[in-house]
């Protein structure tokens, strides 16, 4: 109880420290709120546009979830077919890699122009956005399986599909976590992205809104619930990382 | 005793140096065989190459004369050096892999490994997993895993070469036992004289470069101490004497 305190202590204490600073020095400053609101307006913000946070919230929401898991699904399958087949990885790979040159920023004004300014673009951002670390990360950890362990299970007999199941499919789980867990905080900005180029509503978008209206605690009020929808998204992958390697040791506990 | 494996004309290459170039022998029917030589004569790579891991080689190696050419996974069980035990699964998850590969009935198997498990001295450890075991239970885990398949032949890659002496001695006596009641015929590579005395039938000596056989030994028919001197003498002095 104490060890689990203490590792998070630290940060809020220092958190503390600097919300403490910043809302002496704007007050002592008599910093406008539109410039630099104090930390305590934000919060006040919080509560008081509660209700509106949390719709916009549900929405990015719901294009995170979804792009993250259509991601999911194809970079799964891909990072299958490139692990078989050695055709689809020297076709497939080099542009893979050469495709994340590309600032997704740049793309999200096609696919308004593509899918118009419905859900369906910004999933399609957030998938692109979280498709690389998952491809990237699975496909390692499909390599990372034991030589020796793959040679003796193949003169026990083991077919390349029991192989594939029984050995290096567990031994790339951690591997595709840390994928997830990467994706799902770059999925947040992905989603942002594509509010800001052209949405009807989610935080992206509260955001880009409230900013010319000089709401600027709503700015800072938003971008708060952005961070705790990546921070839990983070958690929930941290959360079954933790329980399955309790569960199964795969690096040897 | 019948033959039940037989080993002509192997040769193989490795990066452009001759291992071996023409080793010939047979294996009889429960009979210990031990393989003994210097480190990187070739002893490993003979036993890759019988178990059907290695297939990049030339001469033949024959099961029971008549079955050659068949599937060699079907008569050979290999214990290799590292226990090789898969970190996820539990003891006896570990112990019936073979048989889960083989596609055998989960509880049929679990209730043989049961029967094992006190032979093996691992009873009360079959939920542990294989971090949370000595090298000595593993690597009977690693034998329990071999023995389970229940094929005639067994080799066996310096089972105890990462041991602590006092394990080792302990395991030696215990394996003897073990293939006494089991009746396997084995191959046993090792670079430990005493080891290969104490658990053999027969000592073929591997010397040279590339590496042939140098001497045969009949291990029950012989006094012990003139073994000894005698594969001293036939191998290179980088022979570990342990």
């Amino acid at each position: 109880m104490f060890k689990k305190s203490s590792r998070f202590l630290p940060p809020f204490i220092l958190l503390f420290i600097l919300f403490s600073l910043w809302e002496i020095s704007v007050r002592l400053l008599d910093v406008p709120d539109w410039f630099l609101p104090p930390p305590t307006l934000i919060i006040n913000e919080l509560f008081a546009s509660f209700g509106l946070l949390l719709s916009h919230f549900a929405l990015t929401s719901i294009e995170v979830v979804i792009g993250l898991i259509f991601s999911m699904i194809i970079a799964v399958n891909f990072s299958i077919l490139i692990f078989f087949f050695k055709t689809v990885e020297k076709s497939v790979y080099p542009l893979l890699i050469a495709s994340q040159t590309i600032p997704v920023i740049t793309l999200s004004p096609l696919l308004l122009v593509w899918f118009g300014p419905n859900i369906l673009s910004k999933v399609i951002i957030v998938a692109i956005i979280s498709f690389f670390p998952i491809i990237v990360n699975f496909l390692d950890g499909l390599r990372s399986a034991d030589p020796d362990i793959l040679k003796m299970s193949e003169q026990i007999g083991a077919s390349k599909f029991q192989l594939f199941i029984k050995i290096q499919l567990p031994f790339s789980f951690p591997y595709l976590i840390s994928g997830l867990k990467i994706a799902s905080v770059s999925s947040v900005i992905g989603a942002v992205v594509g509010e800001w180029v052209g949405a009807s509503g989610g935080l992206g978008w509260l955001i880009k809104t409230s900013s010319p209206q000089f709401l600027t605690e709503r700015v800072f009020a938003s971008i708060i619930v952005l961070s705790l929808l990546a921070i839990a998204l983070f958690s929930i992958f941290y959360l079954i990382e933790k329980i399955v390697l309790n569960k199964y040791p795969i690096h040897g506990g | 005793m019948k033959t039940c494996l037989k080993v002509s004309n192997l040769q193989k290459t490795f990066e452009e140096r001759v291992l071996f170039s023409d080793i010939s022998f047979n294996l009889k029917e429960n009979e210990i065989l031990t393989l003994i030589g210097s480190s990187g004569c070739g002893k490993s790579s003979l036993l890759n190459i019988i178990s059907g891991i290695d297939k990049d080689y030339s001469g033949d190696v024959l099961i029971d004369s008549s079955l050659g050419g068949q599937e060699k996974r079907n008569y050979i069980s290999f214990a290799q050096q590292k226990d090789l035990l898969i970190p996820w699964k539990n003891l006896l998850e570990n112990a019936i892999f073979g048989l889960e590969i083989e596609g055998r009935d989960k509880r049929r198997s679990q209730s043989l490994a049961f029967e094992l498990l006190k032979k093996f001295n691992l009873e009360g450890s079959e939920d542990k997993f294989p971090h949370q075991l000595s090298g000595g239970m593993r690597q009977r885990v690693s034998l329990m895993r071999s023995v389970l398949l229940q094929k005639p032949i067994l080799l066996l890659d310096e089972p105890f070469a990462s041991l602590d002496s006092i394990t080792r001695e302990n395991l030696q006596n215990w394996l003897i036992g073990l293939l006494d009641e089991f009746q396997f015929s084995v191959i046993l590579v090792t670079h430990d004289i005493q080891e290969a005395i104490k658990i053999s039938d027969r000592i073929l000596v591997l010397g040279g470069s590339p590496s042939e056989i140098v001497d045969e030994i009949i291990v029950k028919k012989t006094n012990n101490e003139a073994i000894y001197r005698k594969i001293r003498k036939n191998l290179s002095r980088e022979v570990a004497d342990v």
